[in-house]
């Protein structure tokens, strides 16, 4: 039964302070709300929460909030926006075998089984939604089939340190949002894989959402929700704790039927291997396929929220914890060595700009370098190491006795990495 | 061919080109080495530099410095003594010029071949 009651307004009997709705309200409501339990409401416009203890919300002006998780640094993902690319803007590569290859900072093509050639770039264009103005773009150079576990991808390794706010291995284990901008020549089925590390294969396992590029040379924001996995942990060392993924090519060996691998089965795949669906379209069909990626965010929770852009110092920080490249200019003094021992050896300290993930990185200097006196060639090698500098090892032609000092001048386009990737 | 070759005080780093990288699991690179030696053989990995000193090298690591050298000389002088001529001999005489040192290869240090056979078992 059902009855309406058309008055001007509503206000509490002679002697009681409050009026009090025991159901739900529908409609424009005007006035102050005092609500001891959960009201729900699609629009609120005008109201003061000034005493109002707890607010659940879906969007702030038509934008989607956390519900899970902290307000800042929610990304799980470094340089989503794809801005900083320290090897360089372009690179190509031809591989044969299995070959993982860094490219912009903390992302990287993983080829395995057959041989690729592609294109990396860091594109200065992105999906004007977020006003970005970077994108990652990887760009076909020869036709590869699919064959047996072949597999060419797009991904991010997350150290597993920072993700054991995720508490996987739990029945609390938290759901994951994932929210990326896309753009391709060629349309279809692609899959983005969660891989989760525990330490072996049988304790790591894989969730997998399919997604599909609708328009041919477009930008498209696309969304998926990942379940928690209460059945595996992630260990909490400095090594390799979450991927994501993004298949862009899958041998027949590594496809899944579709049905067996998304949505309901999350977490079931247990093992380390790389893994899509039967869907799976294969960039690598067509010499000059290419896809673009920008404005990627991995968060807990269940709501994608908008793309958080982080200061780019910041963010540049969080990249050199596992890559950084010095870049010396001509004539630069880029350090004073002293000789450790009579002979054409000599030492300095190489300090890093930011600690690294372990204390064993990987130091390479490229380029001609000199000692001067007497402005010879000298040749410098990364030595004992540790997370925060390297002992750099001086070879000269010339033999000085101990305690003899030498500057070390970079010739152009010398550059020095220090590399700590997972 | 050789594509890695041993380094460092302890030889247990690896270089690869101009890149040095230590024997740590956590290091990619690394475990690319590994990878490759289990793959292509040990042949691709070249033993340590040992660098041995020649004679001038040996001898100026000990003279004396020029200091005390001029004050070896003047105290002779004074004395009558041959201190300092005895002292720079008994360095020439332990570093004769037959020591004209050089770099030789040693041989692959032991750890290569068990962490390859431990890769092969996993």
């Amino acid at each position: 039964m059902t009855s309406k009651i058309i008055v001007n307004t509503i206000e509490a009997d002679a002697g009681i302070s409050s009026v009090t709705f025991n159901d739900t309200i529908s409609g424009n409501v005007t006035g102050n709300i005092n609500s001891s339990g959960t009201s729900t409401f699609n629009v609120i416009t005008g109201v003061s929460t000034i005493g109002v203890t707890t607010i659940h919300v879906t969007g702030i002006n038509n934008i989607n909030v956390p519900n899970a998780g902290s307000l800042s640094y929610r990304n799980l993902l470094i340089n989503g926006g794809m801005k900083i690319s320290q090897r360089g803007i372009t690179t190509s590569y031809t591989t044969s075998g299995s070959y993982d290859r860094y490219t912009l900072d903390r992302w990287e093509v993983g080829a395995r089984v057959q041989s690729f050639e592609y294109t990396v770039t860091q594109e200065f264009e992105g999906p004007v939604a977020i006003g970005s103005s970077h994108s990652a773009k990887i760009n076909i150079d020869a036709v590869t089939s699919e064959s047996g576990s072949s597999n060419l991808q797009f991904q991010q390794i997350i150290e597993s340190q920072f993700v054991q706010h995720l508490k996987y291995g739990t029945s609390s284990a938290e759901p994951l949002a994932l929210s990326f901008y896309v753009k391709s020549n060629k349309t279809g089925t692609y899959v983005a894989q969660l891989l989760q590390y525990s330490g072996t294969d049988s304790s790591s396992y894989s969730a997998f959402r399919e997604f599909t590029v609708d328009t041919t040379d477009t930008w498209e924001r696309k969304t998926l929700t990942y379940t928690g996995n209460t059945v595996g942990f992630i260990r909490n060392t400095i090594e390799a704790g979450l991927a994501l993924i993004f298949n862009l090519h899958a041998g027949p060996d590594d496809q899944l039927a579709a049905s067996t691998a998304t949505a309901a089965n999350d977490w079931t795949t247990s093992s380390t291997l790389w893994k899509s669906t039967t869907n799976q379209t294969n960039l690598a069909d067509t010499i000059n396929n290419y896809i673009q990626f920008s404005g990627v965010q991995l968060e807990v929770g269940t709501k994608h929220s908008e793309f958080e852009v982080v200061p780019y110092p910041i963010e540049l920080s969080l990249c050199q914890r596992y890559y950084e490249r010095h870049d010396f200019t001509a004539s630069q003094y880029i350090a004073s060595s002293i000789s450790h021992n009579t002979g054409t050896g000599a030492r300095f300290s190489f300090p890093f700009l930011t600690r690294k993930r372990s204390t064993d990185p990987t130091v390479t200097f490229s380029g001609t370098y000199l000692g001067y006196p007497p402005n010879e060639s000298v040749t410098l090698t990364g030595s004992n190491d540790n997370d925060t500098a390297a002992r750099i090892d001086v070879s000269r032609t010339t033999s000085y006795s101990a305690g003899t000092g030498v500057l070390i001048l970079a010739e152009s386009g010398a550059y020095a990495e220090v590399e700590d990737e997972l | 061919m050789t594509m890695y070759k041993i380094y460092g005080d302890n030889q247990n780093r690896i270089l690869k080109g101009n890149t040095s990288f230590s024997n740590a699991l956590t290091n990619k690179n690394y475990q690319q080495f590994i990878k490759d030696v289990a793959e292509q053989g040990i042949e691709i990995v070249e033993g340590p530099d040992i660098v041995e000193s020649s004679y001038t090298e040996l001898r100026a690591a000990e003279y004396p410095s020029r200091e005390e050298q001029f004050d070896m000389q003047f105290h002779d002088q004074v004395n009558g003594t041959t201190i300092w001529r005895d002292t720079i001999q008994a360095i020439k005489d332990k570093y004769p010029k037959t020591i004209t040192g050089g770099t030789t290869i040693g041989p692959i240090p032991d750890w290569v071949q068990e962490a390859v056979d431990a890769y092969n078992a996993s």
